[in-house]
Order: C-alpha cells, then structure tokens, then sequence
C-alpha cells in the first residue's frame, strides 16, 4: 500500500457519517452533466462568498470527496469543450438549482458540441418539454371550465367546428373569470405561467404523467432490480446493491410525501388562479423538494439499464462505480438516521474499480468520453 | 439446397407471422433438430427478429463441454500449431470420443442440468459442467492413448495429422481444471479484459495460489486462458511473480517461460492474421484501430518479459511483429484518414453532413488518435504526427469556407461548426478546439 492510499484510509477510517452525508441540498450541489470522465457526476455549489466550487467523486483513492473550484480543474485534468462551454452558461445562473442546470446544460447540448447525437437527443427533450407544457396548460384550462359546467366533450362535441369550439372556450373562459373575479385577459396570462410551474412534474391524475413522475417511476424499477441483483450477487459488492436500494427507497419516500402536496397545492383551482402567487411560491416549494431528491438518479437509472443485458462481472463493475455517484440523502432531510457503514462501503468499492491509466494521468480520455456522451443523450 | 431445408425455410417464414412467444418456440425446436445442414438457413431467416427480442441461446452439451477451452480455440484456416491452441475442427472428433466414454447416468444428469439452467446464470453453468469437465478430461487420457494406438481409428476421427495429439492434451489439462477455469472467468471483466480492479487481482492471485497448490504446473492451463482473453497478457506474467505456489521453483519458471512463449507467439499469430482477419468483412475503421491496439498494447505488455528471456529470435519476431503492425496501421487507418474525413465533411450536392456523416468522421479521427498513442512504440510518430498536422489544417480550411456560406440557418451553421471543432478536440485536444471557438466566435 502507498503511503497516500494508506494515509487517505486512515482518514477516512477516522471520517464520522456526518463528513459522507451533506447536511443540506444546496450543501450537497446541483449535479452538472459533465461529458469530461473525472467530473462526471460532479455536483456544484456556491461557497459562502457565492464563488463556485466543485465536488468531484473520489476518482482516485477515496479520499471521499474533491472540493475543487472552477480555476484549479484546469491543473487537475485536460476538461471538455462541452463542460467549458457549459460552465460558462451556468456562471451567469442566480440560484443552482436542478431545473437550471438542466435548461443549461440542454441549451449547451443543441449547439453541436456534445456530438451530433446528443444534439438531436437534446432538441427532441425540448419539444417534448414543450409538448407537455401545452398539454398541462390545456388540462388546467379543461379543469378551470368545469367550474362553469363546461367538459371537454362540449368543446369537441361532433358538427362544432375549430371556429365555434374556440369561440366556445373563450366565452367559457370569460364566464370563468368573472366567476373567479379576474380580468379575462389576467386568466390566461395566470394559467400560462402556473402551466410553466407545473410542467415539470405534471398535474396529478393527467393520463400522461410529467417528466420527473416518470422518473420516480423509473426509480422503483430500478429498486426492484437493484435488489434482485444484490439477491443474486455473490460478492461483497451484493452489499453496494443493497446500499443503492435503500437509499432508492428512502428517497422515494420522501418524494412521495411532496408529490402529496404538490398535489395538494394543485387542487384547488379557483383558489389557485385568485392567489396565483401564492399558488406558484407553494407549487415552486414542493417541485424543488421533489427535483433536490431527484437530481443524480436520471444518469443512475439509465447507467444500471444500458448494463440490464451485459454479464453479471460488467454488472458488477457498473455496480461498483455507480457507487460513487449515489446522491445521498441530506441529513436535514432524513426521516431515520440511517446508519450505513459508509467507510466499509467505500472500501469495496475501491476495490473493485478499474484503474484507468489516462485517468490518472489527467490526459482525456475520448472514448470515455463519447461513452458518457451516450448516456446523458438517453437522459430526459 | 435440399427440399427438406426448403421446406424449413417455409416453416421459418411462416413463424413470422406468430407472436413473439410462438415465434421463439420454433426457433428452438428447429435448433435443437439434428441436421444442421439442412436447419440453418431457417435459422438465418429467423435471425433479424431473433437479434430483436433476444432470446438466451441454448447450449449445448459439447459446447459446454469446451466452455473452458474456449479462448484457445481457432479457425482451421487460421491455426498454428505447436503454441497450445486448438483447431475447431478438432473439435466434433473429440466430443464424439469423449460422449462415447461418459457414464450415461452423468450425461443425462448434466442434460438435465442444462435444461434447467439459465445460460446467462454463470455460476450455475459452472456447477452444472463440473463433473463434466471432470470426467471428459478423464477421458481424454483413455482417448489420447487410443489414438496412439489405433491407426485407423484416428483417421477417421481426426484425419492425418498427428497434431491433433497434442490438440487433445491441451484440451485435457484445460478441462481438467474446467472448473477453476470457469468458476474465475466469471469473476473478471468481459473479455478482451482491459483494467483490473484490485478485488479482480486479488480473486486471479487466489485462484493461481489454489490450483497451484502442489505443482506451478497445474496453473499452466489457467494461465493459457487468462493470457489469451487479456488486453495485456504481460500484466500476468508479472502478477506470476507475487503468488505462492507448490514444488520446485524450477517448475514455476519453466511455466513462466512457457506462457511467456505461448503468449508472444500468439500475438505474433494474430498480427500476422491481422489482414486476413478482415479481409471481406469490411471492418469498420474503429474496429481496425481497435485491433491494432489490444496487439500492440498485448506485445509492450510483453517487452520486459520477453527481453529478460535472453531468446535473440524471439526479440526479432517481436520486432518483426511490431513493424507489422506499424504496416497495416498505416496502410489501413492512416494512409488515406485525411481523404476519408474531408470526404465526409464535404457532401456531394454541395450540402452539409448529416449526423451519420459527421459520427463518422468523428470515428476516423478517433482511430487516427488511437493510432498516435501507439505511434511511439510502432516507430511511425512522424508520420503518424504529419498527419494529424495534415488534417488539422485541412479541417481548418474546410471550416472557414463554410463560416462565410450564407445559406446555412444559425442552428445548422452552429451545428456543422461544432462538428468540426470536435474533430480538433479529439485530434489535437480540448484547448486547441477552445482557441479556435473563441477565434472563430469572434470572426
């Protein structure tokens, strides 16, 4: 054993749980989709005088983890175009939050400079994000006419034409705002700018749930494989599988919780509308809850299903770097203490990391690269 | 054709139009009938589908039979004798002496094993070919000296050549250890294996130390394997060095010696097929790149060994070998790269590439850097380098005449522009493409 590695374990023996888990979600830092191998999954946060800093997964040795800023990276590693480009996009961002990085980082992505791929991959993420924007503003302008008895079969009713639906709906529309007592015009202007604040989640019981429903779905899916696969493995690694899982399930329940009021908050319409900015602070407090607990797991989701059909030993070693990029649950935020023997943890998975030379050596590693590139195109 | 394979043929059309379930049932009745000749070309037809829902295939009781041999088997037209590897046409022969000498009741229980078995549960193959492997190697020895013995008797089984002797021994001592052999290649990385974690050196450390318990000897086998599915075989002979192992130490250094020799010849085996390993498949550039370096990567793993080896030949064929290589990277990657990527760049109706094009491209320069890290040791950095200047240029050519098109969108023209930065980022790095994205910002 070198003396760093050995130096770094002792440290790390001595670290308490309180030094593995962040204590808050702007602690922990918003994930950044880098396509430069050693900041893949780094998250970034601002410091106490708002300068940003990185956090990068312990590559190396597990040290834990890499608080590096912006201007030493350069020292470190040969970085990216993409991740250049991308943090200059995201210097100018007022509050890292989830949402926003991923606007940047899909501005970034649709130039070109991500590959042609994850260009292509990137407009289609932004139509359907468009799409679902209309749809959602369709359905809370269908729910808003129930409140004047109109459904949707009225508006789509056969012999009406396109002309008399629309002429329809709007007068519905005005009878609607008198009866919430707000000028016709506001109406529209309030339901559009609650759609945008919705959009990301989704309004509940709409057939086509939002992108981040989707992918607490896509989270419970990979929790039963998780545990199936832990079930199944026969090393120590089984016991990474089964960290995975809870934390996977810990999250759920917490999610689970906010999408309950989000929507709650989304409920009541009339209400909705009358104090839109009410409204919008409550809907904008829960889907930030529900995208902190989210922020992290798309990558994971779809890292573990491009492995579903590879063999069990290129399951593993997906397993084992997985790890590293769990996003933990602030201790803020936790219902139960959890109590994972996170050095023990930590000590598997350096055992079972490859060693990649030109990671060591901080020279890029294109292939790497064009892999990671791939998989953030699959992301949503 | 035959009209039995025609009528096949029919039955496999018209599974077509079954569901998916139905459709993967005639598939595997159709394989596991008996005439092969006549099945697989419905077996072809049924493949494109086949490839969609990706059923596990089936295995057999000969093929898991030489599951542990796998790695050291060849062509018939590509094989080279006398370095421990084996002929696929040996193969059929040897199942066919060895199934005669099994005990019945071992057979149909390893029958039944496989049938209840997932071919993708590894462990569990594992278990189920253990006595198998056993006992096939037993008899192996029984079939061998036969063999000897009996002239006619081989001819018809193996035909003239005597060295389907040493094919079989090599076959025995790798079955007989079949199942250390499988029981640890289910623990490493997917073959070719690149990197290694610690815990994977650890787990080939403990499997070397247990089957070299009494004898270096016994390990030879399992050394044969590993080699052969390494990217840089050399990393085991030195890994050789650090484990503790039974007898004489003479004994471990005639081994060492040995694979040290196996596995230099079979790299020079491989460089030397290294045209023909292509030839009418037309490889993809990246596949090429990546083939000359798994043998350039295997022979500098190798460097060190074969130099304390004192063998003046040996050194010669590996420089012989490395000279090959330097060859066909040339001739094949980066003679004509410039040509392949500019051609792309430009579309022949004046237009633009399209995302297939430009991924393309992007591949050839990947190749063209691949083959710039191996340069050095291939002795063709300069002109591996004079390319690289070649193409920056040409590429920064192409890319001003197009910035100053004007029927090109802001999107499209930001898109074409990108791919051609990334081209600099992968041939001359991430601060050269930065430079030039600033530069051509601003103009």
């Amino acid at each position: 054993v070198d003396p760093a590695t050995d130096l770094a374990h002792k440290e790390l023996t001595a670290a308490k749980i309180a030094e593995f888990v962040p204590a808050s979600f702007a602690e922990r830092g918003a994930v950044v989709p880098f396509t430069t191998p050693l900041l893949n999954q780094a998250r970034m946060r601002k410091d106490r005088a708002k300068r940003v800093e990185f956090l990068l997964p312990n590559f190396s040795a597990g040290k834990g983890i890499y608080v590096v800023p912006w201007k030493s990276l350069p020292s470190l590693m040969t970085v990216t175009l993409h991740d250049r480009l991308l943090y200059e996009g995201l210097e100018g961002v007022d509050e890292l939050t989830p949402e926003a990085v991923r606007r940047a980082a899909l501005e970034v992505a649709a130039g070109g400079v991500a590959g042609p791929q994850a260009a292509t991959a990137a407009k289609a993420t932004r139509a359907r994000d468009a799409q679902y924007l209309t749809l959602t503003n369709f359905s809370l302008v269908v729910e808003l006419l129930k409140l004047v008895g109109i459904g949707a079969e009225d508006l789509l009713r056969p012999g009406l034409s396109v002309e008399e639906s629309r002429t329809l709906a709007r007068a519905s529309l005005d009878r609607v705002a008198q009866i919430v007592k707000i000028p016709p015009d506001e109406l529209s202007a309030k339901v559009e700018m609650l759609s945008e604040t919705i959009a990301p989640v989704g309004l509940p019981g709409v057939s086509q749930p939002g992108r981040l429903r989707q992918l607490r779905t896509r989270l419970e899916v990979m929790r039963h494989s998780l545990e199936a696969w832990a079930e199944a493995d026969s090393s120590d690694l089984a016991q990474l599988g089964t960290f995975c899982a809870q934390i996977i399930k810990h999250t759920q329940e917490l999610l689970d919780i906010r999408l309950g009021r989000f929507d709650d908050a989304c409920r009541d319409l009339r209400k909705m509308v009358q104090d839109d900015m009410g409204a919008k602070r409550a809907i904008l407090e829960h889907l930030s809850g529900i995208s902190w607990l989210l922020d992290g797991w798309d990558f994971l989701t779809v890292m573990w299903a491009a492995v579903a059909d590879k063999p069990h030993e290129t399951q593993q070693t997906t397993m084992s770097e997985m790890f590293r990029y769990v996003p933990l649950i602030p201790r803020q935020e936790a219902i139960a203490a959890d109590n994972f023997d996170f050095e023990g943890l930590a000590r598997i998975q350096r055992r079972w990391m490859l060693v990649n030379e030109d990671w060591r050596t901080g020279t890029l590693d294109m292939p790497a690269v064009m892999r990671i590139e791939a998989l953030k195109a699959e992301m949503a | 054709m035959s009209s039995l394979a025609e009528q096949w043929k029919a039955l496999a059309r018209d599974a077509g139009r079954l569901g998916d379930e139905k459709f993967l049932q005639v598939f595997k009745l159709l394989e596991q009938l008996g005439s092969k000749t006549d099945v697989n070309p419905a077996l072809d037809l049924m493949r494109p589908r086949l490839a969609e829902l990706r059923p596990v295939r089936r295995i057999s009781l000969s093929r898991l039979f030489f599951h542990p041999v796998e790695d050291l088997l060849d062509n018939p037209d590509s094989y080279r004798r006398k370095i421990n590897r084996v002929s696929r046409a040996t193969l059929p022969g040897a199942w066919a002496a060895v199934k005669g000498l099994l005990d019945p009741s071992l057979v149909s229980a390893a029958n039944e094993g496989l049938a209840a078995t997932s071919p993708r549960d590894g462990a569990a193959l594992v278990e189920v070919g253990r006595p198998l492997w056993a006992a096939g190697s037993a008899a192996l020895v029984e079939v061998v000296e036969r063999a000897q013995a009996e002239m006619k008797w081989r001819l018809e089984l193996f035909g003239r050549d005597e060295d389907v002797l040493r094919q079989l021994g090599t076959i025995r001592e790798v079955t007989e250890i079949g199942g250390e052999i499988e029981a640890l290649k289910i623990q490493l990385p997917e073959r070719p294996i690149g990197e290694l974690a610690e815990s994977h050196t650890d787990t080939i450390k403990a499997a070397l130390a247990d089957v070299g318990q009494e004898s270096a000897r016994r390990a030879a086998p399992l050394l044969l394997v590993l080699t052969s599915r390494m990217m840089r075989p050399g990393d085991l002979l030195k890994m050789l060095s650090e484990v503790r192992m039974g007898g004489d130490s003479s004994v471990r250094d005639e081994v060492s010696r040995d694979l040290s020799g196996y596995v230099v010849s079979n790299l020079l085996r491989q460089t030397s097929e290294i045209e023909r390993t292509h030839e009418g498949a037309e490889p993809g550039i990246s596949d090429l790149a990546l083939t000359a370096e798994r043998l350039s990567e295997g022979l500098n793993s190798v460097n060190e060994t074969v130099q304390s080896l004192r063998d003046a030949a040996m050194s010669d064929k590996v420089k012989t070998a490395r000279t090959e290589i330097g060859n066909f990277v040339m001739r094949s990657i980066v003679g004509d790269v410039d040509k392949n990527v500019m051609g792309l760049l430009k579309a022949p109706d004046g237009g633009v590439p399209n995302d297939e094009q430009l991924v393309q491209a992007e591949n050839f320069a990947l190749a063209l850097r691949r083959s710039a890290k191996l340069a050095g040791f291939l002795g063709i950095q300069r002109e591996v380098n004079a390319k690289i200047t070649q193409l920056r240029e040409d590429i920064g050519r192409e890319s001003s005449t197009l910035r100053k098109r004007g029927d090109l969108n802001g999107d499209e023209a930001r898109r074409q522009i990108f791919g051609r930065l990334r081209l600099i980022e992968i041939l001359a790095g991430s601060d050269e493409a930065e430079r030039l994205y600033r530069q051509w910002s601003q103009g």
